[in-house]
């Protein structure tokens, strides 16, 4: 029999689908019965899109350019150049 | 066959040492990468120092660059890489205990105490500014060893293998510490959806 303390274990393989499929018949048969276990899951689901609100853009259109730090990266290339192709 | 995929124009003109074009590449990048750093550091000195290590790096390996990803999603890596290696070699501040965070159970595996619904209807809470600066908030409570499995695994998209290779740990650790991350995550973020 599961208890409420494994379910909380075993969420993420639930609901990424990776727990076997006896388990999973287990795990939803402990759901259909437990008002506590229903709520902490979608708890949980919530708590997993509010992180996901915050995933990283895949591009940088929204960025603002670091004027001052792309000048340092730029005038720290010319030293890193010159130091590996010294002159003279 | 050749390709014509935009990074490579610039690569090409990189490799040949054009000024114009590292100008290009660092101002195209930048912003994005000095997000990544200080989403890690939570420090924009630190942050900087790791991107400018992250983007001279990147240029000394330039010729070693496979062309397996695209350009950007390399740079990530290293820029990723440079910021946890500064987080390594700094004082870990004080930190709440993860099990002081997990959800509690009693001596039958039932939960000590009852379970508030939550508010659903995410979608307009969640583009309020305020309340993803509280989830941000959040993230950053969390002992460091979770904070930075969730970054790396939920926020800046890496995987399971990706995040073990960087963090050098096993890959059944990162799945233990993301699952422990969100269960954590969901206590802290109790109060702003229960009640």
């Amino acid at each position: 029999m599961m208890t409420c303390k494994d379910v909380a274990e075993f969420l993420s393989e639930y609901l990424d689908r990776r727990l076997p499929w006896s388990q999973r018949v287990v795990f939803r048969l402990h759901l259909l019965l437990c008002r506590d276990c229903r709520r902490y899951l979608d708890s949980f689901q919530t708590t997993q899109r509010a992180i996901c609100s915050l995933k990283a853009p895949a591009t940088s259109e929204d960025e603002n350019i670091p004027d001052d730090l792309v000048k340092a990266i730029l005038a720290a290339r010319r030293v890193q150049a010159s130091d590996s192709h010294p002159r003279g | 066959m050749t390709t014509n995929h935009p990074d490579d124009e610039l690569l090409a003109r990189m490799r040949i040492g054009s000024e114009a074009a590292f100008a290009e590449f660092v101002r195209l990048h930048s912003g994005r990468m000095l997000a990544v750093a200080r989403r890690i550091l939570r420090d924009d000195e630190a942050a900087a120092d790791a991107v400018q290590e992250g983007f001279l790096s990147a240029f000394q390996s330039l010729d070693r660059f496979a062309g397996q990803s695209s350009i950007a999603t390399w740079l990530h890596r290293i820029v990723v890489n440079t910021s946890l290696n500064k987080l390594r070699s700094r004082a870990r501040r004080p930190e709440i205990l993860i099990d002081d965070l997990l959800p509690k159970f009693d001596q039958t595996g039932h939960h000590v105490e009852p379970v508030n619904r939550w508010s659903e209807a995410p979608d307009e809470p969640l583009q309020r500014e305020e309340l993803r600066e509280q989830i941000r908030e959040a993230i950053d409570r969390l002992p460091e060893d979770y904070r930075i499995v969730v970054l790396l695994r939920d926020i800046e998209g890496l995987d399971t293998d990706q995040s073990a290779e960087l963090l050098q740990v096993t890959t059944a650790v990162i799945k233990t510490r993301l699952h422990r991350a969100r269960l954590a995550l969901r206590k802290l973020l109790e109060p702003l959806f229960s009640g």
